[in-house]
């Protein structure tokens, strides 16, 4: 297994740039096309223009509703992870480290709900919803996503909270700590690695959401990113080039955190995978 | 609710003389604090998903078109209909192709991960940001993009196709290859992250073994077979599991590419259900869709962390 020869490194890095390309080059060309006008794409659909058309943007921008999709995307996804952090934590640790009788029943419970297709409790919930006044409000998606995301939480800190040793929440006892304070001082810290996980995890999937905002919020002054979009699919299915620079707006914010935060993405991932 | 309540319950004291075991927590005062720490989540999972699936099981028994005030309970009629509706079956034959695609995107992650695996390879961390990137954008951007490049007109598939002097289809408007080209879309979106978790895996594997089987005369190919394979069993049986589960729960693609047309060769089941329930209004009978599509989930899911527990003893 050490330095194989020439020709096998060529072949390896080769069929590695191959696949790098085919991984971005779908959203490069979306992200070219926004920068030119649809007659000069539809005409030549691999040219590049100079100087690029950046009116796209501004169309896509003001008529779209954007500034106003992004603050509810974020007040939705911010409120999720904040939500079910806050829920998750204490209750991952209730059922791990107190060892309660119905621990186990209550955590399979749980569990059941990373089987449970949306489309099992979206018809009643929308009447739900409706009847709780919580339709069209950005907290009625607050919770709905909560109430899906809490069963990954629990299940990725259990695991995590079944690694932690033991001795220093004993310790902790010895020295006083109440339950809650050792929950906070001495778990909390310890456990910031799955938790980080759980907060880049949960934002990946509130923030990509379609379903819930297709049904929960349907009103323009609520409405999330993709949602939004689809809408905006359907009014510029002739412009492509705006369509494709709302797309390319859709795409951005993502995608830089993801490159700020790359690593923590991929530890999450793996933690979830490997426990 | 009811499952919220039966939570409230101060856990029973332990029996008098038992030797109190070191990692079960004294009961009493503290008992009851952990369930006061549980019900918070337990409360909304409650209200917001197990409630609800009360629901919709309840609603499956009744034709429904949730508008009308009264709902008639016609009992098992709507799976009695569904067992002989072949728009349903179609739509999971359609889900099941979809779950055959994801099993050559592992297969290429899985070589991805092999590849990136290899101790002379360099700038891994970089390939590997690059190949999750899919992975992490929005399925309604993934297909709005896709949707473009497979536009006859101004796509860019299109287009090279053309340059290379073959016939350019429309990819999304063509019975036969709608499908493939929405399964490809996903696919693209799930290499990567198949690689990431195949990766996580690899390189846990404990290197030695490598040289003791290479000392012992093991072969590449053994060496995979006897190392390698059973080194990334959980990840392989995780995304077993979960193209399974998600790809039967599959709907984004389905509804930003086509609508489940042309006609209904790209209709999931997902799809079905929501036309069901939210455009034909029959709601009864899109409840009924939904529990069996959850029923079928959870068996898949049975069998498989049963066949994983066998296989680990």
């Amino acid at each position: 297994m050490n330095r194989p020869n020439a020709s096998t490194r060529i072949s390896a890095y080769t069929a590695l740039v191959v696949v790098a390309i085919i991984s971005l080059v779908p959203l490069v060309w979306v992200l070219l096309q926004s920068l030119r006008t649809s007659n000069a794409t539809s005409l030549d659909p691999f040219a590049f223009e100079w100087p690029p058309v950046v009116r796209n943007y501004a169309t896509a921008w003001n008529q779209a509703h954007f500034s106003q999709y992004l603050l509810n995307s974020a007040v939705v996804a911010v409120g999720t992870i904040a939500l079910v952090l806050a829920v998750a934590f204490p209750a991952a640790y209730a059922l791990t480290v107190l060892k309660l009788r119905l621990s186990s029943p209550v955590f399979y419970t749980f569990l059941l709900g990373l089987m449970i297709p949306v489309w099992s409790v979206v018809i009643p919930l929308f009447f739900q919803l409706r009847n709780m006044g919580l339709i069209n409000t950005r907290l009625g998606a607050v919770l709905v996503e909560t109430a899906l995301g809490i069963p990954f939480a629990i299940f990725l800190l259990r695991a995590s909270l079944r690694d932690l040793p033991y001795e220093l929440i004993e310790a902790a006892r010895i020295d006083g700590a109440g339950d809650l304070r050792t929950l906070w001082s001495i778990v909390r810290p310890l456990l910031s690695p799955a938790l980080q996980a759980v907060v880049i995890l949960q934002f990946m999937t509130s923030w990509n959401e379609l379903v819930v905002p297709l049904f929960f919020l349907q009103t323009d002054d609520v409405r999330t990113l993709p949602i939004g979009l689809t809408f905006f699919q359907g009014r510029f299915t002739t412009d492509t080039s705006v369509l494709a620079a709302g797309t390319t707006l859709a795409a951005l914010p993502v995608l830089i955190i993801y490159v700020i935060l790359n690593r923590q993405f991929i530890q999450g991932l793996t933690a979830g995978a490997t426990k | 609710m009811s499952a919220s309540t039966s939570l409230e319950r101060p856990t029973v004291l332990a029996p008098p003389g038992t030797a109190p075991d070191r990692r079960r927590h004294r009961d009493g005062r503290a008992g009851v604090l952990g369930y006061w720490l549980v019900l918070p989540a337990a409360t909304i999972y409650a209200v917001f998903t197990l409630w609800p699936i009360v629901q919709t099981a309840y609603l499956s028994f009744t034709d429904w078109n949730g508008l009308s005030p009264a709902k008639s309970f016609v009992a098992f009629d709507n799976y009695r209909e569904l067992a002989g509706d072949r728009r349903f079956f179609s739509a999971l034959l359609h889900n099941l192709e979809w779950v055959a695609g994801s099993w050559l995107a592992q297969g290429f992650g899985l070589l991805l991960a092999a590849l990136l695996s290899a101790s002379w390879i360099r700038a891994r961390t970089f390939f590997r940001t690059v190949f999750f990137v899919p992975a992490t954008m929005s399925l309604v951007v993934v297909g709005i993009a896709w949707n473009q490049i497979y536009r006859p007109d101004t796509g860019v598939l299109a287009a090279t196709l053309e340059a290379a002097g073959l016939p350019s289809a429309g990819w999304l408007s063509d019975q036969h290859t709608a499908m493939p080209a929405v399964i490809a879309t996903a696919n693209w979106t799930y290499y990567g992250f198949a690689m990431v978790i195949l990766l996580g895996g690899l390189q846990s594997i404990d290197r030695s073994l490598y040289e003791a089987a290479a000392v012992d005369g093991a072969g590449a190919v053994r060496q995979f077979v006897h190392i390698t394979l059973p080194g990334i069993r959980n990840q392989i049986t995780l995304l077993v599991v979960l193209s399974f589960i998600n790809t039967l729960k599959t709907f984004d693609l389905v509804y930003i590419m086509t609508n489940g047309g042309p006609g209904r060769a790209t209709e999931v089941v997902a799809y079905y259900i929501y036309s069901l329930a939210f455009v034909t209004h029959q709601v009864g009978y899109g409840a009924a869709a939904a529990v069996v599509l959850t029923l079928i989930i959870l068996a898949i899911t049975i069998v498989f962390l049963r066949l994983r527990e066998r296989s680990e003893r």
